[in-house]
């Protein structure tokens, strides 16, 4: 039991692939396990939140997305083994509750896709500048172009900095997969926001 | 296609920390999910110890009587002698210690007070707890012959149980885990096997060659990973993931001990890639090395 008091090491090692288990991965299981709900709520709170936020979860959603996700968390985190870091693990899991999330509100209420140009980004704090607040409105503008699954990579690989093997695995995909959808999505991205530009051109004039 | 332009770059670094949450939002979610969890934590309390013997039960409610975290480390010792004389698998105590042992290192505890509380008036109020796991759907883990699983239970009902709004959440779990019961080593994919496509796509042998200089990189074969590299290289001087390449580049050279090539890499990297999303951590990538 002395594996236990060992305090988690929260981008675990990259284990072996042995299908039976040996003392040691019990011992590097006994070391996650001891991660606690609470541990992972406050070091990850933000990265969740934001990524909800950039997968889609708008306005009045988010709060009820992300209270979800942390359900699920709770509910999956004896299940995580560290065999991937546990961003990559709370990615996958903050995936698909907006997707699931996004799959509901559009199915009971189609005609409610906001029209990103009408959109006001959420009220920022005092430091907010509005140049700031204005970049957020774009990016997501720019994002709900994309379709969930390249949003999803895109997110991950241009705003969160992750290995394209971590999304590869966080989505479940082959990598392969996500680095085509990686390169359609910046595609797509640039040529939104080309024509975002050209708008803003014509409307100046 | 080699990445995104000045424009989008800069965009997304205005933007970037536009989406993080205030200190009031983190402290409403957590408001909000303690009440929520704390009310799961009951029903999966009561579950567990159903699920357990009455004899583990009765150590649990005598957690619940002493006042948190000064006792639970004698409320572990308690489980867990209960766990190894009741149980045949000594699995099961491996998994009780570590669940149980979580209370004392955390300050918070918020969620788990709780459920330590609610844990004393279920236990005493059930008698004869092996009757209680049926209601609550998924019933295989429950099953005595992986006493493994049984603890690993309780959070599941936990959710189940209370949230009842998300449909999907079983099957969003890590990846092939579907049958619940089985014991975790089994339900693990394994990452190599992940990508095994080979086709005259360039890209698919871009990302090929790029997955093989990563997962060497991870294991420390700085060498390969190198090799790799250089292959790509070669073949893709100018290719759709030349940027990935030569971030990863930085990364072996370090890992290689080669500071003063990571370096001229890095310098080279950041000139060639100025606004790339990459260039911090290449920047740092030795840096973390010595760490």
């Amino acid at each position: 039991m002395s594996a236990s008091t060992h305090l988690p090491n929260l981008v675990g090692p990259t284990q072996a692939l042995e299908s039976r288990p040996t003392s040691r991965d019990v011992a590097a299981r006994a070391a996650f396990e001891t991660l606690t709900f609470e541990q992972v709520y406050s070091a990850h709170f933000s990265f969740v939140w934001r990524s909800a936020k950039r997968l889609g979860a708008r306005d009045g959603a988010v709060d009820d997305v992300v209270q979800e996700i942390f359900v699920v968390v709770h509910r999956k985190l004896g299940d995580f083994e560290g065999r991937s870091t546990l961003r990559t693990w709370l990615f996958g899991i903050t995936a698909r509750v907006v997707r699931d999330h996004r799959r509901s509100t559009r199915r009971r209420d189609p005609g409610c896709e906001v029209d990103p140009d009408t959109l006001r980004a959420e009220g920022g704090g005092p430091a907010e500048t509005a140049e700031k607040a204005e970049a957020v409105r774009l990016l997501h503008a720019l994002l709900d172009e994309l379709d969930d699954e390249r949003r999803e990579v895109f997110v991950m690989a241009e705003l969160e900095q992750m290995a394209m093997p971590e999304i590869a695995e966080a989505l479940g995909i082959n990598v392969n997969t996500a680095y085509a959808r990686l390169r359609t999505a910046r595609q797509e991205f640039e040529q939104a926001l080309g024509r975002h530009r050209a708008r803003d051109a014509w409307r100046m004039r | 296609m080699n990445g995104l332009g000045p424009d989008a770059r800069s965009l997304l670094a205005a933007a970037s920390d536009g989406d993080d949450p205030s200190f009031d939002d983190q402290a409403r979610i957590q408001a909000k999910l303690a009440a929520r969890l704390a009310v799961a934590a009951g029903v999966g309390a009561a579950t567990a110890l159903a699920s357990k013997t009455t004899a583990a039960a009765a150590g649990a409610g005598a957690a619940g009587t002493a006042s948190a975290a000064a006792t639970a480390s004698l409320t572990t010792k308690v489980v867990l002698a209960l766990a190894l004389a009741l149980t045949t698998a000594t699995a099961a105590a491996v998994y009780v210690a570590p669940t149980t042992s979580n209370a004392p290192p955390a300050p918070v505890a918020a969620t788990a007070s709780p459920s330590t509380a609610t844990r004393l008036p279920t236990s005493t109020a059930t008698p004869t707890p092996l009757a209680a796991p049926a209601p609550l759907a998924t019933p295989t883990p429950l099953a005595a012959p992986t006493p493994l699983a049984a603890p690993a239970a309780a959070p599941t009902f936990t959710a189940t149980a209370t949230a009842p709004t998300l449909p999907s959440v079983t099957k969003t779990t890590t990846t092939p885990t579907s049958p619940h019961p089985a014991p975790p080593d089994a339900s693990l994919p394994a990452p190599s096997a992940l990508a095994t496509a080979v086709s005259a796509d360039p890209l698919a042998e871009e990302a090929a060659l790029l997955r093989e200089a990563h997962a060497a990189l991870s294991h420390g074969d700085a060498a390969t990973a190198l090799s790799r590299l250089d292959a790509h290289a070669s073949r893709f001087p100018r290719g759709a993931l030349a940027e990935e390449r030569d971030a990863a580049r930085v990364h072996a050279l370090c890992a290689r001990g080669r500071a003063s090539d990571a370096r001229a890499a890095s310098s080279a990297f950041v000139s060639a890639h100025p606004r790339s999303a990459l260039a911090p951590a290449v920047r740092s990538a030795c840096a973390e090395r010595e760490r």
